[in-house]
């Protein structure tokens, strides 16, 4: 992990995490997946707002399935979470590392495992945005997204336009997006009861 | 049946009603002065483990480990497949398996984990390999006369509604 000054994107106080919490709180006994990749700051950040937090680094999953030249699929292939499970799911932003096909096979996995109603929290980079190093974020107290730079060397970036993330998403309606002066765009999504 | 080698140094031993320290490794643990055990690298071990100290794994363990008011480490090498009951717990190795602690779950980097955490409180090393369900103590604040009709309060940090709101397109 290297120190967060001149990592870019740079990092920012989100708008869209506290409301995809907020909505998510309303409810009770909530599960919540976070796919992103391990970081102790989010695992705390998470387990003292959640009952029962659910995590697995498909980012690290992915980077290893490339680097054995399996297919990405392989990186979700084998994940058992029950069908419609999760209240929410925050996906980062794995659908920059995927290309079309194998982003719109995930979403469709993340579909069959959100609850109808369910909230997905998805962060994608700016068509422009440049071609650095793989960057997590790690969520601070007071929603601050502190960027981390992590060795996921086999990880390919997909750079997409608003309406190509919306194509990916189809049973998911868009309820909010926001995006920042650092070229990241968070959406969150809801998934419809008649998209399962 | 395994390597079982007692942390106890002399100087760290039991001391004796005269005040004065025992020549031999003490074998029953004192409060506060407990020994460990430590199952080496080439150590394979099939069953149940109960006991009342402190354990470190850095060879093969299949079962369950129920030292519930102890520490267990499953150390770098260290490969368990099984449920832990412990007060601290720290894996630094491999764990497929459950972990109950009434104390702290701490998981390093070079931790290898699946299963399910139930803890007080819990710490991270970032870059842990995990596919983990994780469920913390939540602290109760202490109401003598609990509202009827209300739902029950949890301690959760509060979101900003300053952050809540922003420009959405």
């Amino acid at each position: 992990m290297d120190d967060p000054a001149g990592i870019e994107p740079s990092g920012y106080i989100s708008k869209i995490l506290p409301l995809f919490l907020e909505r998510l709180d309303q409810q009770r006994g909530i599960r919540f997946l976070d796919l992103g990749p391990i970081l102790g700051a989010n695992i705390a950040f998470f387990s003292r707002r959640v009952p029962r937090l659910f995590v697995c680094d498909l980012f690290s999953r992915l980077n290893r399935a490339r680097e054995q030249n399996r297919p990405p699929e392989d990186a979700w292939r084998t994940l058992d979470y029950p069908q419609a499970h999760f209240d929410g799911i925050l996906m980062w932003d794995l659908l920059d590392h995927l290309d079309t096909d194998q982003a719109r096979a995930l979403a469709a996995v993340i579909q069959g495992w959100t609850r109808p109603r369910g909230l997905v929290m998805l962060l994608s980079r700016d068509l422009h945005s440049p071609q650095g190093p793989f960057v997590a974020f790690a969520v601070q107290e007071d929603f601050q997204l502190e960027p981390r730079a992590i060795s996921f060397p086999h990880l390919p970036v997909h750079r997409r336009q608003n309406r190509e993330i919306l194509d990916l998403m189809p049973a998911f309606s868009s309820l909010k997006s926001f995006i920042y002066r650092n070229g990241i765009r968070e959406h969150l999504f809801r998934l419809e009861a008649e998209g399962i | 049946m395994f390597d079982r080698k007692k942390a106890l140094k002399p100087e760290e031993g039991a001391e004796s009603a005269m005040g004065k320290t025992e020549d031999k490794p003490a074998t029953v643990p004192v409060a506060g002065r407990e020994g460990k055990t430590i199952i080496g690298e080439q150590i394979t071990i099939e069953g149940d483990i109960r006991g009342h100290e402190n354990l470190v794994i850095e060879g093969a363990m299949k079962g369950k480990i129920a030292l519930e008011k102890h520490q267990v480490t499953v150390g770098s090498k260290g490969r368990v497949e099984g449920e832990i009951h412990a007060d601290n717990v720290t894996i630094s190795g491999q764990l497929v398996g459950n972990i109950m602690a009434s104390g702290k779950v701490k998981i390093t980097k070079e931790a290898d984990f699946s299963g399910e955490i139930k803890a007080k409180s819990i710490s991270v090393e970032d870059g842990a390999y995990l596919k983990a369900v994780i469920e913390l103590e939540k602290e109760t604040k202490k109401q003598p006369v609990p509202a009827i009709g209300k739902a029950r309060e949890e301690t959760k940090p509060p979101i900003p509604p300053s952050v809540a709101a922003g420009k959405a397109s």
